[in-house]
């Protein structure tokens, strides 16, 4: 299967979603989205981390070092409840938005 | 939105460990993937590259995320950084700026702090709002005014009469006088206060307790309360000196309480408070008293209004009341009643700082046009070059802020500067302005009145360069005309402003100024050349007889006189430009009820010759003139004028008390302050010269000696040879009758009599600095707008003298359009004088408030100053050669 490029935007949403399901690191988050679509999607780790910063500054998720399995720090992600609202939102409209792209590309003629 | 400023601010204050951590957080990703990827089957080399590429470089990221974190904080810095390069390319214009920020928004700070302490703080009492002041309030032909003194009969009538209010009193003035106790002595102010006033005001005493009504009736027991400062100096805040016994005069008094640390007296300061015992003779028969009131619970004012209006129906007696004036009782806000006399002043001096802030405005306006156009070029390349007017905006509001901060800063020092500038000058005239300070409050005003008036002032005059037309502006080489037109007539609008702000201010000075002279110019009656005073409290128990008193003036005039370098001496109660007792007395013979007041004053023999009061007809007194010889008066020429008639006085006889005076002499006139006594015909102002009856101090009575001495202390003067130590003189001699007399500083006559017009010179200073600095706004103004306009018209000018226009017609020319501008600005500005002047009629005397000379001298010198600005820029261009202008 061949691996689709991120949309723009759409980040953010798998993000907020990945935290839903409970705190983790920008690995373990990358490794989620990796798992969760087959494979099919492929974050750019690049922009990834400078996301995840955003969405701490905008207030969405909050971070803390914490030591992990190896050894080392790792910084945790948790959702806030504003991220919580926002990931209802952004679901919302992807859904509008996907089921929109769906009715153009399915139309007979 | 805070959560997100804050993460920011995080992000730049704890830059070097939010690296470090972003580091860490991007090693940690690097090694997992390396990890996951030899699972997958890579080499460890080959692992490690993949993750890196897939990270997209470890370095690169890192700024990524420093930027999310650091935006709009970094940019705001930046922003500002460049702002102050580009300010410091302009360095006339920001010293311009920045000087005019300053020194307004010093000065209205200063104002703003004054105002804060006099009048906008609530009073420092619970429930201030409940407080007021009882005051008579007296209506006449077209005036209301409060009096704030009432009699014993009064304040019998409203304690005993009022349900809404709790009321108590305090007694007028405050005395110095001698305090002992076992371990120290020291010179004290005593103030004296029902009992119950610590009540009313709310406040509890820090030890002990306050008077009870026993205490304060004539023959209660001696009883005195301490302030917290007091007992902290005198007694290290010893609880125990509740309980003692303390000397007071020379008297026994028992200390019963100490008054919290935070209390803050009503009007002047006091160490000790005693018992007022108020009466109805004596003190009690004159209006001495002044009531305080707390509203009751389930009250309102117009019930405690009401309510007094009935009691005055009670005690106002018509008959002895002056013709056309109403007066009864009325409640009047604590805080109004306290503040009612330095409101005025204040208001003046917020309305002149308002001005000279609007001229501030118009200059910091005018100056940004000045310098847009100036720059305008730049600016051009900038907008060709593909720069966004959104960034260009940008740019000016961030400069306005920049400008506005350090002006506000700056400000900040002018205005404690200021502050302590106005205390001084106006300290003495009102109290209440010692104790204001630059505080927050102050602070954050300044600095917002600074920001506001950078940029709204500021922007504005700078948007239209955003919408420069580029090519215009880049082609016209910058050479010829550089403003449009339609920035002309937004400058010539402002500088319009200017002038008629600046002629409103200096019309006002010049009306105190011409009061001021008035008052000068008047014949002050006496000679204060080398006279100099001092006095001496006589509200003692050694001096309770008249023959005391008069044994303590004989030793220490007799021992003056022997003096070497003394000319003459004399005591006397009162003394020029002072407050005078004001007496009743009647024409020996008249109707009982036609009762004159007069300004009453005991001296001794040498006091006419001493002040050299000229005698108009009969006698002074003489030594003869004792107890037990004919009682005998003095009268001055205001007396003759006002009160006699067109008979002639000489011989006639006055009545006061159980005795008849006969007058022998008439005196010239002296001048006095607030004479307190009002005749058809007198005319009232700062200074007056009242009816005054003299009498020999050597014929007061020991009731009259008690009752004047509690409120008024004699003086003693003396006219000396130039060398002589006034001071020490004085001292000695009346350490030589007794030695134990607390003496007064001496002062010199000569300064009681500048001191008499004091608060005149200080207007004129106050409001003349504010209008030399509106005048110097103008004038730089107006001088830039002409100076401008002369530039535009260069080439014109050039033309007109290649073809033979004269250099002195080419100044005229330019120079009377100058002052046409200028002519109708100052016709603007002087009807707008007009009105201002309406509201400082209060403080004019012998002038009238639309007086023409003043309005035409102001208008004259704007002219002036008009023309002169216009001539310098056309002088300039006239010297260069027609050939070099029109070339260039």
């Amino acid at each position: 299967m061949p691996k689709t490029d991120l949309l723009q935007g759409t980040l953010d949403l798998l993000i907020l979603k990945i935290l839903a399901l409970g705190p983790n690191h920008g690995w373990g988050i990358a490794n989620r989205i990796r798992q969760m679509s087959r494979e099919g999607l492929n974050a750019s780790q690049g922009s990834l981390y400078p996301a995840l910063h955003r969405l701490e500054v905008n207030g969405d998720v909050r971070s803390e070092m914490k030591p992990s399995e190896n050894n080392r720090r790792a910084r945790v992600y948790t959702l806030t409840t504003a991220g919580r609202r926002r990931l209802e939102t952004e679901r919302e409209s992807w859904e509008q938005f996907a089921l929109s792209m769906r009715r153009v590309l399915q139309a007979d003629s | 939105m805070r959560d997100r400023l804050f993460a920011r601010l995080r992000g730049l204050l704890t830059r070097r460990r939010a690296r470090r951590e972003a580091d860490e957080e991007l090693t940690f990703h690097v090694e997992q993937e390396t990890a996951a990827n030899i699972a997958r089957g890579f080499s460890p080399d080959e692992a490690r590259r993949l993750a890196l590429r897939d990270l997209g470089g470890v370095t690169q990221t890192r700024e990524a995320i420093h930027d999310v974190r650091t935006l709009g904080i970094e940019a705001v810095w930046r922003d500002a950084r460049h702002a102050v390069r580009s300010l410091r390319r302009t360095p006339a214009f920001t010293v311009s700026a920045l000087a005019t920020l300053a020194l307004v928004i010093g000065a209205n700070g200063a104002i703003f702090s004054l105002a804060d302490a006099v009048l906008l703080r609530p009073l420092p009492y619970p429930n201030p709002e409940r407080l007021a002041r009882v005051s008579w309030l007296t209506r006449s032909a077209g005036t209301i005014g409060f009096s704030d003194s009432i009699d014993g009969r009064a304040w019998e009538a409203i304690r005993d009469e009022t349900r809404t209010l709790d009321v108590a009193l305090a007694g007028s003035g405050r005395e110095r006088i001698n305090f002992n106790s076992d371990a120290s002595a020291a010179f004290v102010t005593q103030a004296r206060i029902s009992a119950g006033y610590f009540r009313v005001l709310g406040v509890t005493p820090a030890v002990g307790r306050e008077f009870t009504p026993d205490e304060d009736r004539p023959g209660g027991a001696p009883v005195v309360m301490l302030t917290h400062d007091f007992w902290e100096r005198l007694f290290q805040a010893d609880p125990s000196a509740v309980g003692r016994t303390v000397f007071l005069r020379g008297e026994a008094y028992l200390v019963v309480g100490v008054l919290p640390h935070d209390f803050a007296p009503i009007g002047m300061t006091a160490d000790v408070f005693t018992p007022l015992r108020p009466t109805r003779t004596g003190e009690g028969g004159g209006d001495n008293y002044s009531a305080i009131a707390r509203l009751r619970d389930d009250h309102t004012w117009t019930d405690a209004d009401g309510e007094l209006a009935s009691i005055s129906r009670m005690i106002v007696r018509p008959e002895l009341e002056r013709a056309g004036a109403t007066r009864q009782l009325a409640v009047e806000p604590l805080q109004d009643a306290l503040t009612s006399g330095a409101r005025l002043p204040l208001y003046l001096l917020a309305a002149a700082g308002a001005m000279v802030l609007l001229v501030a405005c118009v200059n910091i306006a005018a100056l940004t046009l000045a310098r847009n156009g100036g720059r305008k070029q730049a600016l051009s390349t900038r907008l060709a070059l593909g720069s966004s007017r959104a960034a260009l905006v940008r740019q000016f509001v961030v400069e306005s802020l920049v400008l506005g901060a350090a002006g506000g800063a700056l400000g900040l020092g002018v205005a404690h500067v200021c502050l302590g500038a106005l205390q001084t000058i106006g300290g003495d005239s009102f109290s209440q302005w010692t104790s204001a300070v630059i505080d927050t409050r102050a602070a954050v005003v300044t600095a917002a009145v600074s920001m506001v008036t950078a940029v709204a002032f500021g922007l504005p005059a700078a948007l239209p360069a955003t919408r420069l037309d580029v090519r215009a502006a880049m082609t016209d080489g910058g050479s010829r005309s550089i403003a449009g037109g339609a920035h002309h007539w937004g400058r010539r609008v402002l500088i319009a402003t200017e002038v008629a702000l600046s002629v409103v201010l200096l019309v006002v000075t010049g009306l105190f100024v011409r009061t001021l002279v008035n008052l000068g110019n008047l014949d002050p009656g006496f000679d204060a050349d080398r006279v100099t005073t001092t006095s001496v409290s006589l509200q003692d128990a050694r001096y309770a007889s008249a023959a005391a008193i008069a044994q303590l003036f004989d030793v220490s005039l007799g021992e003056l006189e022997r003096t070497p370098g003394v000319e003459s001496a004399a005591v006397s109660l009162g003394l020029p430009y002072s407050r005078l007792l004001n007496f009743p007395f009647r024409f020996t013979g008249a109707p009982i009820d036609d009762q004159i007041i007069a300004n009453l004053m005991y001296v001794t023999p040498g006091f006419f010759e001493t002040l050299r009061i000229p005698l108009r007809s009969g006698r002074g007194f003489a030594g003869t003139d004792r107890e037990g010889q004919p009682p005998v008066v003095v009268v001055n020429d205001a007396f003759v004028r006002f009160i006699a008639g067109s008979e002639n006085p000489m011989g006639r006889s006055l009545t006061w008390g159980d005795r008849d005076w006969q007058i022998v002499g008439i005196a010239g006139d002296v001048q006095m302050r607030n004479s307190g006594v009002s005749h058809p015909g007198m005319i009232h102002g700062p200074i007056e010269t009242p009816p005054i009856v003299f009498f020999p101090a050597a014929q007061m009575n020991d009731a009259f000696a008690q009752l004047v001495h509690r409120w008024f202390s004699p003086s003693w003067l003396i006219r000396t040879a130039g060398s002589t130590n006034a001071d020490a003189v004085l001292r000695h001699a009346i350490e030589s009758a007794n030695p134990l007399l607390p003496i007064t500083p001496a002062d010199r006559l000569a300064d009681a009599q500048a001191g008499a017009t004091a608060f005149q010179r200080r207007l004129v200073i106050l409001v003349g600095a504010f209008a030399a600095v509106a005048l110097v706004l103008a004038v730089i103004g107006l001088y830039g707008l002409i100076a401008q306009a002369v530039m535009d018209r260069t080439h014109e000018i050039g033309i007109r003298m290649a073809l033979g226009a004269t250099p002195a017609g080419t100044i005229g020319r330019v120079t009377m359009s100058g002052v046409t501008v200028a002519a109708i600005d100052v016709v603007a500005g002087t009807a707008l004088a007009a009105g201002a002047a309406q509201f400082v009629t209060a403080w004019l005397w012998g002038v009238d408030e639309r007086d023409p000379l003043t309005f035409a001298a102001i208008a004259g010198l704007l002219l002036l100053v008009a023309a002169i600005a216009s001539a310098l820029p056309a002088l300039r261009i006239v010297r260069i050669d027609p050939a070099t202008i029109l070339r260039g």
